[in-house]
């Protein structure tokens, strides 16, 4: 590590002063013009990218996008700079492999690379869902642990303490609730098997987040810590301070920032250059081990929108190809529809395979877009086929995963400006013997079998 | 020729041609205040519309709209320095918008800023992780006609019913329109904490805002 983070907060004490406003303007001129340089235009007869060339200009022009603008630091309204020589060199520096887990169940993530066939590490589980009840949030997570194919689980919180006390952020309710949450989901995977698979659950502030690590009753330093701008290339104390906590537990840090579709990147292929710009952001302000650049909409209700996944896929590819980096990305994670639906497997397939073929670790969860406050929305079976999908996509080219997502795409697009709102664990489930009722099983089963005739053969064989 | 200008003004936004969307402007003043008053009330709130369907669709990202924005503020400012005193002037709403406390999002909140901008409000951005009683002093300080507040995290929802509360508390509740939106907000929940209007996107944002000053 050649610029410590102590170097980086001063940085962002002493860098030039502007609004965020003008930072962001700035980064839409800067795009424009690297644009033009990189010669860079998307090929809309692809939503994963299979023009090397292209990706490896897309990674220059990142870096140097990154290098221009550097990144806005909220708190003291100050850009931090740095050179393209301290990316290199802290590029170089990358490990080449972190474990997360621990015994048995340690699941070891490599640099995927492009169309080489590896299969990623999946965190799984229903991301940040709120639950009714401890005992069903117990066997919610039992069971997405169940599952030999998930290597990580996803937390989500209990709204409400004792049926009625609202939990809070930035009061003891949160620190309270989050930590529960981490102890049940440690409860559940023990009673899994699973004792040393890794877990995640992101308390939204940095106390809660403290508050859920216990060796023995919750988050481990083997466990996922990530610390993620909240948009474009912008930082805060908040996110240094999440990522100084997994540096002083050892952690393996997942960081990174995103580029927006829609957003002041200007264009798609902007918004490319953005999260390739946002994954150097989590290497060198927060010093992550696992980068992370991806993609989200400023205003659709779906990340599987095919520009939304070109951003990703194209970023990614940038990195994987030009780097050894380790690269993590939730193309999959928030599909617009809701859970029971077929459109929801249909969105979220084409998100997985994105993420693989591209040449990243799905680290997200699954859970649909939007879920406001209900409860109980989403079921381990979306869990498990995030799981089977990204490991199955593996073993397809760029090439074949485009096929499969052009008719993915056509069977969700009618939907996307109105995605089916789904249905709840209490809808789809038989709570009294925790499986799916048959006619959820059942649809799982037939789109199971659609993908596999699609070319998804690793589906079955496993 | 009015109708003419109307048209290459609202082009000329459209394009981001600030320049020649300020001289138009002018030739506009030039030929009267009734067609000043019609480009204020008429053809800036057609772009302004024509705008947010951009942005919609993908044609116009946050750039876009904010140099549209940007343009629209400088070439109303010339039209109504074509109206004079004792015309009816078309005065500005303005919103007091923040994230809330415990929340430090912004690209929600930044969009429908931007979006309301474009719809012809003042809009005083608060920051992130503002506190109730920040968000009423705020709208007191600029004389606010709605308070807009956005959030992303469900446990950050219970800061927006105390934004409602923090007015109750000071007898303020009649004097503000609270405006909510963000990831986990919904009519429902809108309802529930007794906000006067949801947004669940920019558009629908501006839309509503719009409904909450006319009433």
């Amino acid at each position: 590590m050649t610029i410590s983070i102590w170097e980086v907060m001063d940085r962002g004490k002493n860098g030039p002063k502007m609004t965020q406003q003008d930072f962001s303007m700035r980064i839409f001129r800067a795009c424009q013009k690297l644009i033009k340089k990189y010669n860079i235009k998307r090929n809309e007869d692809e939503i994963i990218p299979t023009d090397d060339a292209l990706t490896r200009r897309v990674f220059e022009a990142g870096v140097e996008l990154f290098e221009e603008v550097g990144v806005y630091y909220i708190d003291k309204a100050r850009v931090i700079h740095f050179s393209k020589d301290e990316v290199y060199e802290e590029l170089d520096q990358l490990p080449d492999q972190v474990v997360l887990g621990e015994g048995k169940d340690a699941s070891i993530l490599h640099a995927l690379g492009v169309d080489e066939g590896r299969e990623p590490s999946v965190c799984a589980g229903n991301q940040t869902i709120l639950y009714s009840s401890e005992d069903i949030m117990f066997q919610n997570y039992k069971a997405c642990a169940e599952n030999p194919e998930t290597d990580g689980i996803w937390g989500g919180v209990i709204p409400t303490i004792e049926g009625k006390y609202e939990v809070q952020t930035g009061t003891p309710s949160e620190l309270w609730a989050y930590r529960k949450a981490t102890e049940i989901l440690r409860r559940a995977i023990n009673a899994a098997g699973r004792p040393g698979m890794y877990i995640r659950n992101n308390a939204p502030g940095i106390a809660a987040a403290i508050a859920c690590f216990d060796r023995e009753r919750g988050m481990r330093s083997t466990d996922y810590f990530e610390a993620h701008g909240y948009a474009e290339l912008l930082v805060t104390t908040d996110i240094l301070n999440r990522a100084m906590w997994a540096h002083l537990n050892h952690a393996t840090l997942d960081s990174g920032n995103f580029g927006v579709n829609g957003g002041f990147g200007g264009s798609v292929e902007g918004a490319a250059l953005v999260a390739v710009a946002g994954a150097l952001q989590g290497l060198m302000v927060m010093k992550g081990d696992v980068l992370a650049p991806f993609a989200i909409p400023a205003n659709e209700k779906s990340r599987m929108s095919k520009k939304t996944l070109w951003i990703g896929s194209t970023a990614i590819q940038a990195l994987a190809n030009n780097t050894h980096a380790i690269l993590s990305y939730s193309a999959g994670d928030h599909p617009g529809s809701g859970p029971g639906t077929k459109e929801f497997f249909y969105e979220s397939a084409a998100g997985h395979i994105t993420a693989t073929v591209s040449g990243a670790h799905s680290q997200g969860g699954t859970r649909k877009f939007a879920i406001g406050h209900k409860e109980n929305f989403g079921t381990p079976v979306e869990s498990w086929f995030m799981a089977k999908v990204c490991k199955a996509a593996a073993h397809i080219n760029r090439k074949r995963a485009n096929d499969i997502l052009k008719v993915l795409y056509e069977k969700y697009e009618p939907i996307l400006k109105h995605p089916p709102e789904g249905y709840t664990l209490n809808e789809l489930y038989d709570l009294d013997h925790f499986v799916p009722k048959q006619s959820y099983q059942d649809l799982y089963d037939g789109i199971i079998d659609e993908l596999y005739e699609l070319g998804l053969v690793k589906l079955k064989d496993r | 020729m009015k109708n003419e200008l109307f048209a290459n003004l609202q082009k000329a936004i459209l394009l981001q041609e600030e320049d020649l969307a300020e001289k138009i402007a002018q030739n506009i003043i030039e030929t009267g205040k009734e067609s000043a008053l019609i480009a204020l009330r008429e053809v800036l709130p057609d772009v302004s519309k024509i705008v947010g369907e951009k942005f919609e669709t993908g044609e116009y990202f946050l750039p876009q709209l904010v140099i549209a924005g940007e343009i629209m503020v400088k070439v109303s400012k010339i039209l109504e320095s074509g109206i004079s005193i004792d015309v009816e002037k078309v005065s500005k709403k303005i919103i007091v918008i923040g994230t809330v406390q415990g929340d430090v999002h912004t690209i929600g909140k930044n969009i429908v800023k931007i979006m309301l901008k474009t719809a012809g409000f003042e809009v005083i951005d608060i920051g992130e992780d503002v506190k109730a009683e920040t968000f009423v002093n705020k709208a007191e300080e600029h004389h606010a006609d709605i308070i807009a507040a956005s959030c992303l995290m469900t446990m950050t929802l219970p800061y927006q019913k105390e934004i409602i509360e923090e007015l109750n508390d000071r007898g303020l509740r009649k004097k503000y329109k609270v405006l909510v939106g963000g990831g986990p907000v919904d009519q429902a929940w809108a309802d529930k904490i007794g906000a006067d209007g949801f947004g669940a996107d920019g558009i629908q944002a501006a839309k509503v805002a719009k409904q909450l000053i006319s009433k």
